[in-house]
């Protein structure tokens, strides 16, 4: 068990049953879905477009199974730009819910025996008797790009 | 006079008869609850939530290309990386429930004796039961990850089968 008694925000995303923890640091803005325009036929990768200040945005979606998906689910609500230095990109999710993690919520390092190369996984934590699947924008980042050079 | 270790003897998944010390299995699972982690081997794809704890269950039965893989049961078993550590927890998917043995020096054979690849791997020692080889499981082995890397580096290569590694 990981014990950290600095208390720090994070963000739980929900995606079709699925739950990932983002820092919170990682997070810069939440849009609503409805900016989100629709690429579905132009790259089977990328879900959508966000029109910011710096040019357009990919959206990526995820099944509750990690996969990428080429379209925004019924169930997507919120595009969660996420960016670490250079990498800038967002997720679709059906929501958003933001935590303040403390040492009573337990985080294992993921076991070995399920470790795989491309997995963005660092981390199992438990909340509320949910796995949350722990990340962060460049773990994330790391994965899509080995989906996008069909590593996976 | 030879000396005599109680185990507990187990069935995996797929049908691998072996052994643990009998203060490492902490309990017998029976219908568990699985929660499925993406992205992570066929052979160990979910865990359980056990007393507050994440603990990952291991399917032989996938990892040796038996066709029974169905989980009926885990048990739950303790390990240490280290004696000053506090305890973790890996469960591994059974076919029949746990049965209680003792087993004596007499019993010891030669590790080279198991017939599987895998199960030799992650043994310590082994001993004769009914004239068949049962390893006896090395927990810490188990969850290693110069044995995760083992199997990764298995099923990376170019067209390998996890046929071969039962063999």
């Amino acid at each position: 068990m990981i014990s950290d008694n600095t208390k720090q925000s994070a963000a739980i995303l929900s995606i079709g049953g699925l739950k990932l923890i983002f820092p919170q640091s990682d997070i810069i803005s939440v849009d609503v879905v409805a900016d989100a325009i629709s690429t579905e036929n132009s790259n089977p990768l990328i879900a959508a477009v966000l029109n910011k200040p710096e040019g357009e945005l990919p959206v990526y979606a995820f099944s509750g199974e990690l996969q990428l998906q080429s379209s925004l689910t019924d169930e997507s609500r919120f595009c969660v730009c996420i960016k670490r230095h250079d990498v800038y990109y967002s997720l679709a999710c059906d929501g958003v819910e933001v935590i303040q993690l403390d040492s009573n919520i337990m985080q294992e390092l993921m076991p070995f025996i399920m470790k795989t190369d491309n997995s963005p996984v660092l981390k199992l934590m438990l909340y509320k008797q949910d796995v949350v699947l722990v990340v962060d924008a460049l773990s994330v980042n790391k994965y899509l790009q080995s989906v996008e050079n069909n590593d996976v | 006079m030879s000396e005599i270790s109680r185990a507990w003897l187990l069935e995996a998944s797929g049908g691998m008869k072996f052994a643990v010390a009998e203060y490492e299995m902490i309990e017998y699972v029976i219908a568990p609850e699985l929660t499925s982690v993406p992205l992570t081997p066929e052979y160990c794809s979910s865990i359980i939530l056990w007393n507050d704890h994440m603990v990952p269950v291991v399917n032989f039965g996938i990892l040796t290309s038996e066709e029974s893989s169905h989980m009926h049961s885990v048990s739950v078993l303790a390990y240490q990386e280290n004696p000053q550590d506090d305890l973790k927890y890996i469960a591994i998917s059974l076919q029949q429930p746990p049965a209680k043995v003792s087993i004596s020096d007499d019993q010891a054979c030669d590790i080279q004796q198991i017939d599987n690849d895998i199960w030799r791997m992650l043994s310590i020692s082994c001993f004769t039961e009914q004239g068949i080889a049962v390893p006896i499981l090395g927990i810490k082995n188990l969850a290693s990850s110069e044995f995760s890397h083992e199997l990764n580096e298995f099923f990376n290569q170019a067209g390998q089968s996890t046929d071969t590694l039962a063999e």
